[in-house]
């Protein structure tokens, strides 16, 4: 109780720096809470071809970037809609590219994350264009 | 105060031995502890692993015809004679004009002193980067001005390297100089300058006979703070320079670090730290003299 | 316009000036953590251009950020409460008379002529005698009680009337309870100065950590940006991002309360 009149008394004494500290705190706790909520990893996107159709049975393929190396790449086929859907990649920085037989690949597109395992929707499709 | 029982004087010196006894403790352990230690080791051949070789006075022969140790001396004297006498006229200067009732002198008072409290280190590093002859914006400006054509590698030239380490210096400890000597010309009396404004004095008279004779103890205060600092300072120059380029911006207490850690001479340490220790003690006496003895206790951490 | 008004505008060219030599620096290392434009781009902008946050990001993933900023405000935390305790305590027992006192108070003042640096080799040793290299109870020991600030409170516990301290006597009220109850919240500046004082040096504190640690995960932020440079010497942006990350919080406690924090900061080099 007596604690409590303490801190009261302290948060009057200096409410400028309270508000200061509470925007930190409650800055931090929502960046937290937002982490929290969407480290599971996912990256999604399409892969189109040059007309901007689907293309199904691509396999797309993405390299973690880190400090000194780039790693082996992990791959992932698309469905029928032409989506592709990785899971649990805990990574912050990537290179991510599409091939298939009888289309020209893309160039290797770099995409930096926010926070490791981020739920990322790549927000430009691949395109894979015929050759 | 009335008159304690017997019980109640032996139980409040208990309360004060308990009172006294942890931060004593801790200036024993820390500080008491260290000087006679020093003294000891300084006398010893120790690396840290094997037994320590008694040596007499072997560590202090040696120190004194050590050249890099003269150096690093020479450096420690002139960091201190090429950075306080400037800081601490800028600071005069620059309190001189923020003590005015001018709009807006808080601002400038908290930006001027905003970077003391700053991280030594970081601002080795951002110095380090500024300094930088490809890189660093002293050399963009330099070039854009066309002062210069190609790039001035501050910290890797010799005849630069000291005088580029005290600027950094002299760039964090100013605002802190600043605020002190503001300390010392609010305690001058505003009817001193209204009866000399009364007499006709000019503004640089007002100056030369009031103002400054009044603030001389501030000012040698600011001149012992500076000596410390200069005897003390590690961070900016280890982060920085290293010492380097050669031993150019070596200073005291980077290389006894060096000797002590990095070479593993511990008794060569320990009389470069006891010299040094003296040297402090000895100059900060005589200041106090000169000054009347009013430039008193100083910080001794930063 | 008269001569005053030149003078007057001559007197904030020179503030200005000076002001913008102090901030530059700070706010170009802020402005590369933003962009990790590093002059490479010819001319420089002086706007952030594309700021993004991703070199902190990147800070955080490369060593062990959280890990380091726990240390340092574990370490600074410890230093601060100690010294709030063992400097209050050692300033309330200045205030009674007892046989010694003088010889005290001239031990305490030859002692602080003492500087850290000439304690290094020593002090080292002993904590590695004591068992406690690479431990937080060894960063945080030398620090624990600070001389200046025993009399920074020993000049404030002064200026409180001894009649309420007899009248708390009279009250019944324990000799070593008056301490907390009365002489600590009647001398809240002074403990401003020292908390903040203390939590300057303890989290500037560079030279003690760089001895006494060898332990990566027992690094502080200093140390840690010190090897940090040492490893990534070209890297741009992440390099500023965690110089921001680690001066951050002295800058902001500092906007806080500025002018506490500068009184503060005198009384640490006047005698209080």
């Amino acid at each position: 109780m007596k604690l409590f009149r303490w801190t009261c008394a302290l948060i009057r004494g200096s409410i400028a720096n309270s508000i200061v500290i509470f925007v930190i705190v409650a800055a931090f706790a929502g960046w937290m809470a937002f982490v929290y909520l969407n480290n599971d990893g996912v990256i999604t996107g399409v892969v189109v071809d040059g007309s901007g159709h689907p293309v199904s049975n691509a396999r797309v393929l993405v390299r973690e970037k880190t400090l000194q190396l780039i790693k082996p790449p992990i791959g992932t086929d698309t469905n029928s809609k032409g989506v592709y859907r990785f899971k649990d990649m805990k990574i912050i920085e990537f290179l991510i590219s599409a091939r298939k037989d009888g289309y020209k690949s893309p160039e290797p597109v770099h995409y930096h994350l926010y926070f490791k395992g981020q739920h990322f929707k790549v927000p430009k499709p691949l395109v894979l264009t015929k050759e | 105060m009335a008159i304690l029982s017997r019980q109640r004087r032996r139980s409040r010196a208990l309360m004060i031995i308990i009172l006294l006894l942890p931060s004593l403790l801790v200036f024993f352990l820390y500080r008491g502890v260290p000087i006679v230690w020093n003294l000891v080791l300084s006398f010893e051949k120790w690396n840290f692993v094997d037994t320590p070789k008694f040596v007499g006075l072997g560590n202090y022969a040696k120190m004194f015809s050590d050249p890099i140790f003269w150096e690093s001396f020479k450096n420690t004297v002139l960091y201190f004679f090429g950075g306080s006498p400037i800081a601490i006229i800028l600071a005069l200067g620059l309190s001189l004009l923020v003590n005015k009732p001018l709009k807006g002198r808080n601002v400038y008072r908290a930006l001027i002193f905003l970077p003391y409290p700053i991280t030594p280190v970081a601002i080795a590093i951002i110095w380090k980067w500024l300094y930088d002859d490809k890189v660093g914006l002293i050399n963009f400006i330099l070039r854009s001005l066309g002062l210069t054509k190609q790039g001035i590698g501050f910290l890797s030239n010799f005849s630069w390297a000291l005088p580029s380490v005290i600027f950094t210096t002299i760039w964090q400890v100013l605002g802190y100089f600043v605020i002190i000597m503001l300390s010392g010309l609010q305690t001058i009396p505003d009817e001193l300058y209204e009866s000399a404004g009364l007499d006709g004095a000019s503004a640089a008279r007002r100056l030369w006979s009031i103002t400054l004779p009044l603030i001389r103890p501030t000012v040698f205060l600011c001149f012992i703070v500076g000596i410390i600092n200069s005897f003390t300072t590690f961070d900016v120059i280890y982060v920085m320079t290293n010492g380097g380029p050669g031993h150019a911006t070596e200073i005291l207490v980077t290389y006894i670090y060096k000797n002590a850690f990095t070479y593993n001479e511990i008794g060569a340490a320990a009389a470069m730290t006891l010299f040094m220790f003296l040297f402090l003690l000895l100059i900060t006496a005589v200041s106090n003299k000169i000054s009347g003895g009013e430039a008193g206790g100083v910080n001794y951490y930063e | 316009m008269n001569r005053k008004g030149v003078f007057r505008i001559f007197d904030h060219l020179v503030l200005v000036l000076v002001s913008i030599v102090m901030i530059v620096p700070i706010y170009w290392v802020l402005k590369t953590s933003l962009t990790g434009e590093n002059l490479f781009n010819y001319p420089p902008s002086l706007i952030p251009r594309n700021p993004n946050i991703y070199y902190f990001v990147d800070v955080y993933y490369w060593i062990p950020f959280l890990r380091y900023f726990f240390n340092s405000i574990f370490v600074s935390m410890i230093v601060v409460l100690a010294n709030i305790l063992f400097n209050a305590m050692a300033a309330y027992a200045l205030r009674f008379k007892f046989p010694g006192k003088k010889l005290l108070i001239v031990t305490y003042l030859g002692l602080m002529m003492i500087p850290f640096q000439a304690t290094i080799i020593p002090a080292f040793l002993l904590t590695k005698y004591m068992g406690l290299l690479n431990s937080y109870m060894g960063l945080a020991f030398p620090l624990a009680s600070t001389i200046i600030n025993i009399f920074v409170l020993k000049a404030a516990f002064d200026s409180i009337p001894g009649s309420l301290f007899d009248a708390a006597l009279i009250d019944g009220m324990k000799e070593w309870k008056i301490l907390f109850q009365i002489y600590i919240p009647l001398s809240k500046p002074a403990m401003a100065t020292n908390i903040i004082l203390t939590f300057v040096w303890s989290w500037n504190n560079f030279i003690w950590p760089l001895i006494i640690i060898s332990n990566k995960d027992m690094q502080t932020l200093p140390l840690g940006l010190s090897t940090f440079l040492s490893y990534f010497e070209n890297t741009s942006g992440q390099m500023y991002a965690f110089v921001i990350m680690v001066i951050a919080p002295i800058i902001l406690v500092f906007f806080m309360n500025q002018k506490r924090f500068m009184s503060g900061m005198i009384s640490g080099a006047v005698k209080g």
